[in-house]
């Protein structure tokens, strides 16, 4: 059993891929997982919106969530782990369990459906989380330009608006990366306390 | 654990004022384990078939955090000191046994391993460790701001 210990500490790393139903988190996380995606439930604390008002528990409750999760060994012990998880639902986005320590999100769209990933960018930029927005291109098809999606998002210029294909394990790397330099360039440059929950 | 006390106790619906904003379970689905079927490796679990209906709340012994701070990603292996022992029952003795077979393990995986919510790998991953069967491995720095393992990793996944 020693040899077992002979290997280097593991050390883990957490990206979450947030996105409306049917945008292709699992496929994503899926592309670039060395096993096949795992299932997992957590409870997540959530703020009811409006008509969930059950009245006496007040506006905080918390909802039984399922996420699909990939495990990617990076080198001899970096190990990725990236969540996916919906950004869509009548609950908002209050997952400051699951996103404590992330190293920042990926949140992926379908431009047909552009409203389903508002709550996610809500959420992260209101956290202060580093994302990409990465469109899904069903069929090989963009159905708005970038810049027109820029507006339409009402995001920072600063943030990468890239197109993806969660089936292809290349352009999901590409997104992984662009988020991670995106990472990067927070660290090397402004030095803003990271989040720190 | 106090998981040994024979038939599961009936299970009532939790009352929401009961539990804290932080409770991992408090609208979580009851569900019954039905992942006792293999006894594992390390231990000769004599009494599996005994019932294998055991509920969450029992097997954590009604507890929903662990006093240990554990993420999702957080992962836990076999600790160098580490016996087998057989003092390890049901979920404890498959967590220790997939860290045996399958190496450092996250809670995500042992939660989804064991079909159980995360709050639940938590509490069994977090005992395991205060009872030195396990350590944690958890990045020790705040990675966001650690430019060196970035690079580290930008590399990495570039190369996968």
């Amino acid at each position: 059993m020693s040899e077992r210990f002979k290997s280097p500490q593991p050390i883990p790393v957490k990206i979450v891929v947030a996105g409306g139903f049917g945008v292709g988190k699992t496929t994503f996380v899926g592309a670039l997982s060395d096993i096949p995606p795992l299932t997992t439930e957590a409870a997540m604390t959530t703020r009811a919106i409006g008509v969930d008002d059950r009245g006496d528990v007040g506006t905080k409750t918390t909802t039984t969530v399922a996420m699909d999760f990939g495990r990617t060994a990076i080198d001899e012990s970096l190990v990725l782990y990236m969540f996916g998880t919906p950004g869509q639902d009548r609950f908002g986005f209050m997952w400051d369990d699951l996103v404590t320590g992330a190293l920042g999100a990926v949140v992926l769209v379908d431009s047909r459906r552009l409203d389903d990933c508002f709550p996610a960018l809500d959420y992260f930029e209101s956290r202060g989380i580093p994302f990409v927005v990465a469109v899904n291109l069903f069929d090989g098809r963009l159905f708005h330009d970038v810049g027109e999606l820029q507006s339409a998002l009402n995001i920072d210029l600063h943030i990468p608006i890239l197109t993806t294909d969660a089936r292809s394990r290349g352009q999901v790397k590409d997104t992984v990366i662009s988020l991670l330099e995106l990472v990067m360039l927070r660290a090397e440059g402004t030095h803003r306390p990271s989040v720190s929950v | 654990m106090s998981d040994d006390s024979g038939a599961p106790a009936p299970w009532k619906p939790p009352k929401p004022h009961d539990y804290d904003e932080s409770n991992e379970f408090e609208v979580a689905t009851p569900r019954s384990f039905v992942s006792m079927a293999k006894p594992s490796k390390v231990n000769d679990v004599s009494d599996s078939d005994s019932g294998p209906s055991v509920r969450a709340y029992l097997v954590t012994s009604g507890r929903t955090t662990s006093s240990l701070v554990l993420g999702f990603e957080s992962m836990v292996s076999i600790s160098s000191s580490a016996k087998p022992s057989d003092s390890l029952r049901f979920e404890r003795a498959r967590v220790f046994s997939m860290c045996l077979q399958s190496g450092a393990q996250s809670i995500a995986e042992l939660s989804a391993r064991l079909g159980v919510p995360i709050g639940v790998a938590k509490v069994i991953a977090g005992d395991l460790v205060h009872e030195g069967f396990l350590n944690v491995h958890d990045a020790q720095v705040d990675l966001s701001n650690d430019v060196i393992m970035l690079r580290r990793l930008i590399h990495g996944v570039r190369a996968l």
